[in-house]
């Protein structure tokens, strides 16, 4: 497998189909329409604050790790911080390989300048124990409500 | 200086590691998927490398490591 970083363009053909399944397998809200904005995410591809790392097996995108990057609101004038949006791995592709796209996205985002990784996991697939092996802390807890 | 010998024990060492933190007979060229490790226990197993060869391996290595040879060559 080959983790590469991607621009939008290059990923949103082939990733579709993959949102979907992503979303199925792990998507809280299956009565709402899965529909990734491509669109704003090349708007913020645009301004440097978007990053999509792809993973590939013979050239089929079989995964993906989407980041925004950027200085942090609330501490505007320290270095910027790199936020995991999403990641995904198919089922059959999972063999070690969700830590080789951590660590790569680690690397990438050092190697943009970032100096910390915000990074979450559903309740229902916890990665928590990945992530604390990773050197991760945990920080947050995050709730969520449909009103 | 390292010596042939040195070469040798170092990879019979990091297969007799593979084997023990994973109960896989490995070869080197056997690759990281046919170990049958989620990525927890593939972290483990780098962690365990890491410690007995006293090397860190930078994070961008690591989504090039497909087989044990491309482990070894860290070493």
């Amino acid at each position: 497998m080959q983790f590469q970083i991607e621009t939008v363009d290059q990923w949103q053909e082939d990733a579709r189909e993959l949102c979907v399944q992503h979303w199925k397998e792990l998507g809280l809200d299956q009565d709402l329409k899965v529909a990734p904005n491509f669109e704003q995410m090349r708007v913020m591809e645009k301004l440097g604050m978007w990053v999509v790392i792809g993973a590939r097996h013979e050239g089929k995108l079989v995964g993906y790790l989407l980041a925004v990057i950027h200085a942090h609101l609330h501490y505007c004038t320290s270095p910027k911080m790199f936020i995991v949006d999403a990641y995904y791995l198919m089922p059959e592709f999972r063999n070690g390989s969700g830590a080789k796209l951590l660590k790569f996205a680690e690397a990438e985002a050092k190697k943009r300048g970032a100096i910390k990784l915000y990074l979450s996991c559903k309740v229902h697939q916890d990665h928590s124990e990945l992530f604390k092996a990773l050197g991760y802390k945990l920080s947050d807890y995050a709730f969520i409500k449909r009103v | 200086m390292t010596t042939v010998m040195d070469e040798l024990v170092k990879t019979e060492d990091l297969l007799a590691l593979v084997k023990e933190e994973t109960g896989k007979e490995a070869e080197l060229d056997s690759s990281i998927e046919s170990l049958g490790v989620d990525s927890l226990e593939f972290i483990s197993l780098m962690q365990a490398v890491e410690l007995k060869f006293g090397v860190k391996i930078p994070d961008q290595e690591f989504a090039n490591l497909n087989t044990l040879r491309d482990i070894r060559k860290l070493l």
